[in-house]
């Protein structure tokens, strides 16, 4: 099939969302949990309308793509993710735009200490000086120091 | 106040109220109401926290009770059940919202429910943790389609609640907008309800003193 001219393309939008999950996943088991959420949501039709795509990944944030139009409908479908490679995840969205330069500007690489109020994922031996009778895996610095 | 109506931070949860203040800064929010808190903090982060006391089905006098007990400046919540239960929920002095609601069968809550709410100025609440899940996901549309129909036409106070139990469970407002617009309420209703929270706990009274001459 040769390329459609831009004039007849179908227009696109992008959203970027970060990914809130104690796992690295790779980009293809990222779509896979958007998939799967957008036809249990919207079906194989509304699937197939919204053509949603992982375009990026790059650590904990990714870019969607789907149909100009269904920018809400992505977002409702990211939003009801809980899981992902089984563990549980959330996928935060962040903003939305016509191109994947503009949202790629707003990624914001934090580090680990510098914010005011980090939280930390407190999983396996990351954070090893709470007491053996917390059993908070989601806590911040100052839950940390007032132990 | 943008307000986060509850969110489960007790012994079970797996996360510190201070994360659930943390997160729903990230989210947008200015306020959360902790149902049932392990800890006892007000502000953190920004974000000013609430103690709320859920009371589950309780029959007669346990619940008034129940109510009478619950100590000042704390939410109390009311978990839906039967139509009869529901109205006498929403008539008692001291309740300021309703929950539960996704839990209910058809005609659990009606057109009396609804009047009695707006009169009494009851809030609703609408829990989406309900939506997330995709077991209660379908039965939790329907009921909030109902539900938005009642609030146009009595125009009672409906809240929005993330009713997480892990910091994972919180939403944004932009994905609030969008999970709400799947029932069919619009990005200004939604808004009105983060913000509704403050007309049920300082009402509005009938007559208001503005200045008093000697």
């Amino acid at each position: 099939m040769s390329v459609l001219p831009p004039t007849l393309r179908e227009n696109r939008r992008y959203v970027l969302f970060r990914i809130i999950t104690p796992v690295n996943p790779t980009q293809k088991e990222v779509y896979r949990s958007m998939a799967e959420s957008v036809t249990a949501l919207f079906g194989d039709a509304g699937a197939a309308k919204m053509h949603p795509a992982v375009v990026w990944s790059e650590g904990e944030y990714a870019i969607a793509r789907c149909t100009r139009g269904y920018e809400k409908s992505l977002i409702a479908a990211l939003a009801v993710v809980t899981k992902i490679c089984g563990e549980p995840a959330a996928f935060r969205s962040v903003a939305t735009s016509g191109t994947i330069l503009s949202l790629k500007k707003k990624v914001v690489h934090e580090a680990a200490d510098d914010a005011a109020y980090p939280g930390y994922l407190c999983a396996g031996k990351k954070v090893n000086n709470l007491s053996k009778e917390n059993g908070h895996r989601y806590l911040t610095r100052d839950d940390i120091i007032k132990e | 106040m943008i307000t986060d109506a509850c969110v489960y931070a007790n012994n079970s949860s797996h996360t510190t109220l201070r994360r659930f203040a943390l997160t729903a800064a990230s989210c947008g929010f200015s306020r959360i109401i902790a149902c049932d808190p392990a800890e006892d903090i007000s502000e953190y982060a920004g974000v000013s926290i609430l103690k709320g006391r859920l009371i589950g089905k309780l029959s007669g006098k346990a619940f008034f009770d129940a109510v009478k007990k619950t100590p000042a400046g704390t939410v109390v919540f009311v978990q839906a059940g039967e139509n009869s239960f529901n109205r006498t929920a929403v008539t008692t002095k001291g309740v300021h919202l309703l929950t539960g609601i996704s839990d209910l069968p058809k005609g659990g809550f009606d057109h009396i429910v609804s009047k009695m709410a707006a009169q009494q100025n009851t809030g609703v609440v609408l829990d989406f943790s309900r939506i997330i899940d995709p077991k209660t996901r379908r039965t939790a549309l329907s009921r909030y389609d109902e539900i938005l129909a009642f609030q146009r036409k009595y125009h009672f106070p409906l809240l929005i609640a993330s009713g997480a139990s892990e910091c994972l469970g919180q939403r944004n407002i932009t994905e609030i907008i969008a999970l709400a617009d799947l029932f069919g309420m619009t990005e200004q209703e939604v808004r009105s309800a983060l913000d509704s929270l403050d007309g049920i706990l300082s009402p509005k009274k009938t007559v208001e003193i503005v200045e008093e001459r000697s």
